[in-house]
């Protein structure tokens, strides 16, 4: 997306990524983007936004209100142009565009805030270069939060890097998506709930 | 515990990150004007 030279409009890039700064400059730098571009180490606006997949687009008016929520959001898609220009000639109706795949959060507040509090010390791993500990941390939470594929791939990226470089195995993600899904349900079937245990 | 999530219709919370250098934003920083944000990563 070009920069603009808008007073009012401004685009916000936000990169989900744990290995930080480094893994999102190059992108940044090939775009020779005049925007500016954060990183959100610890998940912040999933957990905010609620979402657990990417691209997204967010739209903010000028008094900070969400105006609009799209999941699956792709700067090339002329439908999310669209939307774009809609919201900077201010005729843009409030939405929430969510995929068909989409799973919906059934997480209680504790696991919520479980699930958080191992991504935030995973990411307190990451940032001392304790990389395998800190994918440990994050496939806990998952086990709390299966269907965020944010922190899946996370965690995929620092368990086996050599399946996104020199380009990314998307074959493999998906059986590997299969065969963690079902280690998981073993997982969850042999906790012990509050008032009885779950016997294999 | 309280987890606020943001719907469409509610103020965006005052989160901070760091831009590529380091240097922290606000997201009150684009307040008065239109904000488009795209989540985005490298993987």
């Amino acid at each position: 997306m070009a920069a603009n030279a808008d007073l009012d409009f401004a685009f916000l890039s936000v990169a989900a990524d744990v290995s930080g700064a480094a893994a999102a400059r190059p992108f940044h730098e090939i775009a020779g983007a005049t925007f500016t571009t954060v990183v959100d180490l610890e998940n912040e606006f999933g957990r905010a936004l609620d979402y657990k997949i990417i691209p997204n687009g967010l739209f903010v008016d000028e008094r900070g209100v969400l105006q609009g929520k799209w999941l699956g959001f792709a700067v090339d898609r002329a439908e999310c142009l669209i939307s774009v220009a809609q919201f900077r000639q201010g005729v843009m109706e409030p939405f929430e565009r969510v995929p068909e795949t989409a799973v919906s959060d059934t997480m209680t507040p504790l696991e919520r805030e479980l699930v958080a509090t191992q991504v935030r010390l995973g990411a307190a791993l990451k940032a001392l270069e304790r990389d395998q500990e800190a994918a440990d941390e994050w496939a806990k939470a998952l086990l709390g939060d299966s269907a965020n594929f944010v922190l899946r791939k996370q965690v995929w990226l620092l368990r086996f890097p050599e399946r996104f470089h020199p380009t990314i195995d998307f074959a493999w993600q998906k059986e590997q998506l299969a065969r963690e899904h079902a280690e998981e349900e073993a997982r969850r079937r042999s906790i012990c709930e509050s008032d009885a245990c779950i016997l294999p | 515990m309280k987890r606020e999530v943001v719907i469409v219709g509610c103020t965006m919370p005052d989160l901070t990150f760091p831009d590529l250098n380091g240097r922290l934003v606000h997201l009150s920083d684009f307040r008065g004007k239109k904000l488009l944000i795209f989540v985005w990563a490298s993987w």
